[in-house]
């Protein structure tokens, strides 16, 4: 029973304890994550426009779902207010790209109607 | 008045190819072994510009020539191969390799026992200057893929060294998903076999590629 014990202690003890978490992209302070998928978003339409077939096969499952978040917010963010009518979302996702992921946004409204637009 | 002939019209009387409409390819081809020296020629004296023009002597040489052409596409390497006995081994030595049991190259189909008899050609003391080699193509791939050719190339740089499977499995490695699919076809594998399995799941994998090009244009315009 102490044998047990003891094993298990040690495993938890090698188990990495992040200090950070990993970032839940669903809170509105997480602008690195819209940030890097935006990214992925970006170089996704650079290999469409630049070969056929190029996207399809050189763009792993993560990359293609990062960048189908930042899409989504960003799409959200421009159908959310007339004032952004009419913004074009893959400029505005190219905008986003662009930005430091260093640079401390309070919120990632924040970050969407800087670099956006303001609704 | 000359007893010579220009460049297109030594291509129509040799393989009845209009150049200007079917293959400015092969014309320019013809040229660069004019222009290296391998196909001998003269200029005219003419009042606004003057034309190469070939002797009726240079006929078989340039078919020669441009057959070997097809498969050896730097007109380079096919002087080479009418100056330099051990290269002209060396490639007959390709060709054999290259058309080995095929009866069709990328879809260009190929009349085996010609394929046979130009490897055996090469090898052998055929003048190339003298008497015209077996023809195997149906129809020049200079003209058939035009400038689709570095297709071919890259098929035969190959087919020349590596069993055809392992050029599918290469070009699939290499993430060249077209050319491995391309190779597949080429070489005929019938579909059960484990070449055949993974050309179907290349042509999957292109079709999956092909229906997110179009998903990527759809979303771009919404």
């Amino acid at each position: 029973m102490r044998k047990i014990a003891l094993i298990s202690l040690a495993t938890l003890a090698l188990l990495p304890l992040d200090a950070q978490a990993k970032s839940d992209p669903f809170t509105n302070n997480d602008s690195a994550f819209l940030i890097e998928s935006c990214r992925e978003a970006v170089e996704i339409y650079q290999k469409r426009d630049q070969q056929n077939l190029l996207a399809g096969i050189a763009t792993s499952m993560s990359e293609a779902l990062r960048a189908g978040f930042c899409i989504g917010v960003v799409q959200q963010h421009i159908n959310s207010s007339d004032n952004c009518y009419g913004t074009d979302w893959l400029e505005a996702a190219s905008t986003i790209a662009a930005l430091s992921v260093t640079t401390r946004w309070n919120t990632r409204k924040r970050l969407l109607q800087e670099a956006v637009c303001d609704d | 008045m000359t007893d010579g002939l220009t460049i297109p019209e030594a291509i129509r009387r040799i393989f009845g190819v209009d150049v200007a409409t079917e293959s400015p390819l092969l014309k320019n081809k013809a040229m660069s072994l004019e222009r290296n020296g391998l196909i001998k020629s003269s200029r005219t004296k003419a009042v606004e510009r003057s034309s190469i023009m070939i002797g009726v002597d240079q006929l078989t040489p340039l078919h020669n020539a441009l057959v070997l052409n097809a498969v050896f596409s730097d007109p380079k390497q096919v002087k080479k191969i009418f100056t330099d006995r051990t290269y002209r081994t060396e490639c007959a030595q390709i060709l054999k390799k290259l058309f080995g049991e095929r009866d069709s190259l990328l879809g260009i189909a190929l009349r085996t026992d010609a394929a046979f008899a130009l490897s055996e050609a090469l090898d052998s003391n055929w003048d190339l200057n003298d008497k015209r080699l077996p023809n195997p193509f149906e129809q020049l791939p200079q003209v058939a893929l035009g400038k689709d050719l570095s297709v071919l190339q890259a098929l035969l740089a190959q087919a020349s060294t590596l069993a055809p499977a392992d050029s599918v499995l290469l070009a699939y490695l290499k993430g060249d998903l077209k050319r491995a699919a391309e190779l597949v076809d080429a070489c005929g594998f019938p579909p059960e076999s484990e070449v055949g399995l993974l050309g179907h799941h290349i042509k999957a994998k292109l079709k999956e590629a092909a229906d997110f090009d179009d998903l990527l244009d759809m979303l771009r315009k919404s």
